[in-house]
């Protein structure tokens, strides 16, 4: 499974994935957790299970939830406070709460 | 009346900005400008060589400095021709249409419409930052075109089996035609009747025009302002507002390197530089002089541990640790200085440049450049970095009080919960 996580540049949520990362291996599940920027979406729609937006870009919202819902990946703003607190945990499981 | 105000932005505010971000054309040319980065920073290296800070090594590379300017002529000069392929490019694949064809269409086009020198050279002023907003119309044009065309079907089809390669080349014929034909038809005119061309018609109505508000520091306030009002909404600001500045801001500081090249003075502060670097030192807002503020006098655990996670990233002047995390979103507490300290810094920044005291910035850098070498750099003078260490300083000043009060608030609220802890423990 991959979950893929997009904000403007991929910098800035790439310090979350290492926090989910971690939260992932305590949990010892076999996931790729990636980040990247937005303007990447084509292509990592194509080989992700879930996608999460960094909420700084969520007025880009229609358009990106849009091109998902046509390749039929699940898509989710990241909760803002659990972004502002880089809470993995937390967001792993927004990630994994998607994709059921 | 706070989530009012928030709820007023999300439904109204920011589809706006959303549409304004998204929209087509627009976004063709910032990521077709985008796509002129690297070469930028490159072209910034060699200038940085041939005209170094230091007077005497400045003297000492004077022989070379026409040899050095080479890779600078084939960057920042070439901004203009580079930006017409790379935005028609864009543009064409936004909308699913041949990308190649469509930018080397409109190269052709940019030099249709280029007067050639007496001598019948191509004229390399007009291949920069002038030939810019003439290279965005026309690729924006050409595409257009070239669009109304394929939706009418008027291009020649290839029977099936005819290999891709040769049927594109084809299929762009007819609408190639076409868009060099008119371009060249309007250019001829205008020479014929008004003695004008298109690179000065497009120069009077839209370059300068947009280069004046673009250099003013009004135009950078106003910028300043909404990008951070966008970011206390936790919106990326700079994304939204670039996508319209962009082009500017680039071209005015294509201007200011062809001054340094030729050895005057340089026309310019607010370019690509002062807006990517200057009043941003630690990402939006200036938040490293935040950070440093959490790590140096936070007594809530909240801000310690935030700002001791984060003093890294904003270092590189990554923000949104600290605009998500502090948090400044939707924060009234934290809103005023977030604005208050780039605003301060940026007005400082402009009067020390324009009062001569540092100089103009000219030199792009990527915006992950730390301080002070982002501001030795772009301006390609020390006292951009004592200007920038100043303004960090002046930054913390203005976040101090705010601070004080968010950190205390925050203090009470974990002692009142770890009191509540105790005494149901116990």
């Amino acid at each position: 499974m991959k979950i893929t996580l997009l904000c403007a540049l991929g910098m800035s949520t790439s310090l979350l994935v290492e926090r989910m990362k971690k939260a992932a291996n305590r949990r010892e599940l076999d996931v790729k957790i990636e980040a990247h920027s937005v303007e990447e979406i084509d292509r990592q729609l194509k080989d992700s299970d879930v996608i999460l937006l960094g909420p700084q870009i969520r007025y880009k919202k229609k358009e990106l939830y849009k091109k998902a819902e046509e390749e039929k990946v699940p898509i989710a703003i990241i909760d803002m406070q659990a972004y502002g607190a880089t809470d993995g945990e937390k967001v792993l499981d927004q990630a994994l709460h998607l994709k059921k | 009346m706070v989530n009012r105000f928030n709820e007023f932005m999300e439904r109204y505010f920011m589809p706006v900005a959303g549409k304004l971000a998204e929209q087509r054309h627009l976004k063709s040319v910032r990521d077709g400008i985008i796509a002129t980065m690297p070469l930028l920073i490159i072209g910034s290296v060699f200038l940085i060589i041939s005209s170094p800070p230091i007077e005497s090594w400045a003297e000492f590379m004077k022989p070379y400095a026409q040899t050095l300017s080479i890779p600078v002529n084939a960057t920042f000069g070439l901004l203009g021709l580079i930006a017409v392929f790379s935005i028609a490019y864009s543009l064409a694949k936004s909308y699913g249409m041949d990308e190649l064809s469509a930018g080397v269409l409109s190269v052709a086009t940019f030099f249709v419409a280029t007067p050639l020198t007496e001598e019948g050279n191509i004229p390399l002023n007009l291949m920069g930052s002038e030939g810019l907003f003439i290279a965005i119309v026309l690729a924006i044009f050409t595409v257009e075109v070239f669009r109304f065309f394929e939706n009418k079907n008027v291009v020649i089809r290839m029977p099936e089996g005819v290999p891709p390669s040769v049927w594109r080349a084809f299929t762009a014929l007819i609408p190639g035609a076409v868009i060099i034909f008119i371009v060249w038809g309007v250019d001829l005119l205008l020479r014929h009747f008004f003695d004008l061309s298109l690179h000065g018609v497009v120069a009077a109505i839209l370059r300068q025009p947009l280069e004046a508000m673009g250099s003013s520091l009004w135009g950078a306030v106003i910028a300043i302002i909404l990008i951070h009002l966008l970011w206390s909404f936790g919106i990326h600001g700079i994304s939204v507002v670039a996508s319209v500045m962009a082009p500017i801001w680039y071209s005015l500081t294509e201007q200011n390197v062809a001054a340094q090249q030729a050895g005057e003075e340089l026309p310019y502060i607010i370019g690509q530089p002062f807006m990517a670097i200057w009043w941003a030192v630690g990402g939006s807002g200036m938040a490293l002089a935040l950070t440093i503020l959490f790590v140096w006098r936070a007594r809530s655990r909240h801000l310690k541990g935030l700002g001791r996670g984060s003093i890294w990233a904003s270092f590189f002047n990554i923000s949104e640790p600290i605009v998500f995390g502090a948090p400044i979103v939707m924060n009234p507490l934290l809103f005023l200085p977030f604005i208050l300290a780039p605003l301060t810094v940026g007005i400082i920044t402009y009067f020390s440049m324009s009062l001569g005291f540092v100089g103009k910035p000219y030199v792009i850098v990527p915006w992950t450049t730390p301080p002070p070498f982002s501001g030795i750099l772009t301006t390609g003078d020390w006292r951009g970095g004592v200007l920038m260490m100043i303004n960090i300083i002046v930054a913390i000043c203005i976040y101090y009080p705010f601070f004080r009060l968010y950190d205390k608030k925050l203090l009470e609220e974990e002692q009142a919960s770890e009191s509540v802890a105790a005494t149901t423990e116990s």
